[in-house]
């Protein structure tokens, strides 16, 4: 059954995610703070190891309290 | 087209409706989560919203986020790593909170409100800023001057706005950049004067009017005016990463301490007060010493925004100024920015500060995806929620006074002998007339009527009145209702045609929702003396017959018994919490309280004491 | 688990509390929020509420709510010489109108086990805090949620029969030890976090600081372009 117009679809999530983490790293260079790529891609990808472990049941109590 | 705006993870999260370019409602989280300052995710403020417009969240046609937190992170990055490695505990709590939620606002809006992600827009914060105050001014070109504290890199931004062909042209001229903030130096200094940052920066702009400036060449070693009109900040008298997340801490350095004196102590109480009478002891020098740094602060700042202002005025060539942020919820600010900017006509939104921007975002994005016609700033300060819950009436007539009498704020008189007597409010002819007839005998009366204020000023829907002529009342008021500190003024409410009896000037048109410091008539002062400062100047409020057509008629009916059509009025909540957000949030007040009377909607109670 | 919980109250926290006042007073203004949370919760339930008898005794609830919020930050300002930004969690209500009778069982059920928690837990604190003026608080409180526990299981039964509200009462006691698991495994989560971005600021700090620096420094006011 299709959703209604104008809702989320059903899994956008990750290409949300995706794209917040590409907007990120684009506000890195524009505001001059390029320096700081290597850290902030490290951030992204703990981010994102951190928010797979919350699928997994037994981690996630673990890591919600975090996210 | 409906555009909802939202500003979370902020001072004041809030929601905003616009349709078709009108702003058809906007509320404070704060009001609906009894929490002060609530920064969470307004999802009961954009509840109401969509209730306001009957539309499901997924039929909004857009959604505009106050800031851009991608920019403010990487301010925040820098902050953090330009301090280390001092600034590591600040750097684990800003991290855990940016990774973990403010990073994903998008996200995070998109599943909570199950709208797709392509609905969904940032907004610049400083933009969303300029926008509400443009918009809700009555030009059709003005300079725009926004004062923040610490959104993304943008402290400081001068601008042009105005509509061309339809458009909204926002022209940013140039911006002083973090962390030259002049926000975030009055929010340290609201630390170090023992005050709670982020919540009582008032309490240090009311502080000011008791001391004198003799710190103003200290401060402006940190603060510095430049001669073109800009200023710069030192910041390592400070440590503005701990202002970031609560508890915020301790926000300076050593060099701050050594320059000013140590902090005060939070638990020392002020003895300064509008109620003094000529007996009362001169203040201890270290009291004193409070206020002369809280004046010379607002001394030193005054100088930093004339001179942006002027500075505005050159580069724009426009003579009429639109004016936000927090700062300039000071009125003795704005009243000099008044006074020596060189700008003809002033104007400032409803909400200049964090709360305002769900607004200004929203009124932005819709000014981007079509034409729009200027709405000759017709504001209205009322746009949050209205209730027409009765249900309260019957229920107090169940209630026994004597069980309230352990959960009262201490110090109250004890209601062993107190019974209620409980009436339909009526007709306003009437209620206004029983309600005068309170207010003239000393009575404190709790006024919750209409739609909420949508900013964050008490403007007499959601009230607490007394006489100002009743020193014994105000007394009352401010210790055993409001829990208020007596050194600050509440504003004092009135209709524009008593204006001219009462005041040396005529009020400006914000006057109706943001209160001008106005001195009052000299054969006025003594009986108006609690609402004055120490220069005879009143906070003023002009109640108009179009937003408050009760109020107004309670302002005619007291005039009459009285002589003085002017009421005291101040937020209908005890200190350290939110104006009340529903009428069960008035009726606690009057329960726990000395109020003496409460009128919410289609119920009249009054405690008599036998 | 209750056992256990008094166990750790009676003996570690004599410790901390007494040791370090700023701690106390840290600690008290979070049984404020507690506290200030459940009024908020019985006010959120209120709009369920049409009987004006039964409103009544709501409100009255939500007023003692509030009451030991406030008494909770009356003296924990009395320990504090700075006022700390308070950290406001999310509203999370336990209540809403669309979830009807269900919804308000569930509620009912939650706020009487909160309160049973909350009666047997407070003696153990006013025995362990050392101080006779946050000890009166305590018992002040506990003296209150007697009289809450009666309320809300009254108020139970009178929507369910008495086999039902136990069953419901039993679900909320298995959902409340699902919730201490959470908030001890946030524990060790927010360790292991603080841990692994220690590490990346102690690694990368020295290599950044220079840059940050840099780009704080005054440049003067920035002009946009056009």
């Amino acid at each position: 059954m299709s959703r209604p117009d104008g809702t989320r679809p059903r899994g956008s999530g990750l290409t949300m995610a995706l794209r917040s983490a590409a907007t990120v790293v684009r506000a890195l260079f524009e505001h001059r703070t390029g320096w700081a790529l290597p850290l902030v891609l490290l951030l992204l990808v703990l981010s994102g190891i951190l928010a797979a472990l919350a699928l997994v049941p037994a981690i996630a109590p673990f890591v919600y309290p975090v996210l | 087209m409906n555009v909802l705006g939202i500003s979370a993870n902020a001072q004041d999260a809030s929601a905003s409706l616009v349709r078709d370019g009108h702003l058809i409602a906007s509320a404070h989280e704060e009001g609906f989560t009894r929490q002060r300052h609530d920064p969470n995710f307004p999802r009961f403020a954009i509840a109401y919203c969509l209730e306001v417009a009957d539309l499901a969240p997924h039929e909004v046609d857009a959604i505009a986020f106050f800031e851009e937190p991608h920019a403010r992170f990487t301010r925040v990055l820098t902050q953090s790593f330009g301090g280390f490695p001092a600034t590591l505990p600040t750097f684990l709590a800003t991290m855990k909170d940016w990774l973990g939620t403010r990073l994903w606002a998008g996200n995070s809006i998109s599943a909570r409100l199950d709208v797709h992600p392509d609905k969904i827009a940032y907004v610049p914060r400083h933009i969303s800023q300029a926008t509400q105050a443009f918009v809700s001014s009555p030009y059709e070109r003005a300079a725009v001057l926004v004062v923040d504290s610490a959104g993304a890199w943008s402290s400081t931004a001068l601008f042009t706005a105005s509509f061309e062909d339809g458009r909204l042209c926002l022209q940013e001229h140039e911006q002083i950049p973090y962390p030259h903030s002049l926000g975030l130096v009055q929010a340290v200094f609201t630390a170090l004067l023992g005050f709670r940052v982020h919540d009582e920066e008032a309490c240090l702009q009311d502080l000011a009017a008791y001391g004198e400036p003799i710190y103003t060449g200290r401060i402006r070693k940190i603060l510095s005016p430049e001669q073109d009109g800009t200023y710069r900040v030192d910041p390592s008298f400070f440590r503005f990463d701990r202002l970031e997340v609560p508890p915020c801490s301790r926000p300076w350095t050593h060099k701050l301490t050594d320059l000013v004196g140590a902090p005060r102590d939070a638990r020392r109480p002020l003895p300064f007060s509008t109620l003094s009478g000529p007996s009362s002891r001169a203040p201890d020098p270290e009291d004193q010493r409070y206020a002369d740094i809280a004046r010379s602060l607002q001394e030193v700042i005054g100088e930093c925004l004339v001179g942006l202002c002027r500075r505005l005025r050159e580069t724009s060539g426009l003579d009429r100024l639109c004016l936000t942020g927090p700062l300039i919820l000071d009125p003795a600010l704005r009243r000099r920015i008044q006074q020596e900017s060189g700008f003809t006509s002033i104007h400032v939104p409803v909400d200049p500060g964090e709360g305002g921007c769900s607004a200004g975002a929203a009124l932005y994005l819709d000014a981007q995806k079509r034409p729009r016609t200027h709405q000759n700033g017709t504001v209205t300060p009322f746009l949050g929620p209205a209730f027409d819950e009765t249900r309260d009436h019957a229920a107090l007539a169940h209630a026994d006074p004597r069980f309230w009498q352990r959960f009262r704020r201490r110090g109250c008189r004890p209601v062993r002998d107190v019974s209620l007597e409980i009436a339909q409010a009526g007709e306003p002819e009437a209620l206004t007339g029983i309600v005068a007839d309170d207010l003239a005998a000393g009575r404190i009366v709790g006024w919750f009527q209409g739609r909420a204020e949508s900013g964050p000023t008490a403007l007499g829907h959601r009230a607490i009145l007394v006489d100002p002529g009743r020193l014994h009342s105000v007394r009352r008021l401010l210790d055993k209702v409001t829990g208020l500190p007596a050194y600050r003024p509440c504003t004092l409410l009135l209709r524009q045609d008593d204006a001219g009896g009462l005041l040396e000037e005529v009020p400006p048109r914000t006057a109706r929702w943001m209160p001008a410091l106005i001195p009052v008539l000299a054969e006025h002062r003594a009986r108006l003396a609690p609402a004055l400062d120490t220069e005879g100047r009143a906070r003023v409020v002009i109640c108009s017959p179009h937003d408050s057509p009760i109020l107004h008629r309670l302002l005619d009916a007291f005039g009459e018994r009285t002589g003085v059509p002017a009421l005291l009025n101040t937020g209908l909540n005890e200190r350290d919490l939110p104006m009340a957000g529903s009428p069960a949030d008035a009726l606690l007040v009057f329960m726990r309280t000395e109020m003496d009377t409460i009128v919410t909607n289609g119920l009249l109670a009054r405690k008599v004491w036998t | 688990m209750a056992f256990f919980r008094k166990i750790l109250i009676r003996t570690v926290l004599p410790i901390t509390w007494r040791h370090s006042r700023h701690i106390l007073a840290t600690r008290l203004l979070r049984f404020a929020v507690t506290e200030s949370d459940s009024g908020w919760q019985i006010l959120n339930a209120l709009q369920a509420v049409d009987d004006p008898k039964v409103r009544a005794m709501v409100l009255q609830h939500a007023l003692e709510e509030i009451h030991h919020a406030s008494e909770f930050t009356r003296v924990s300002k009395t320990w504090l010489s700075e006022l700390p930004a308070r950290p406001l969690p999310e509203r999370d209500p336990l209540f809403e109108m669309e979830e009807g009778v269900d919804g308000l069982v569930f509620f009912l059920a939650y706020a009487h086990v909160g309160e049973l928690d909350v009666f047997d837990q407070f003696a153990s604190y006013a025995a362990g805090v050392g101080a006779p003026e946050v000890a009166d608080v305590f018992l002040e409180a506990k003296l209150d949620e007697y009289g809450h526990i009666s309320l809300t299981w009254t108020l139970l039964t009178s929507l369910v029969d008495e086999k039902r509200a136990r069953r419901e009462v039993l679900k909320v006691r298995g959902r409340r030890v699902y919730e201490a698991w959470l908030r001890f495994s946030k524990g060790i989560g927010d360790v292991s976090f603080a841990v692994l971005l220690s590490t990346l600021y102690l690694v990368f700090g020295p290599l950044l600081w220079l840059p940050a620096r840099a780009r704080l420094r005054w440049r003067g006011p920035q002009g946009v372009a056009a």
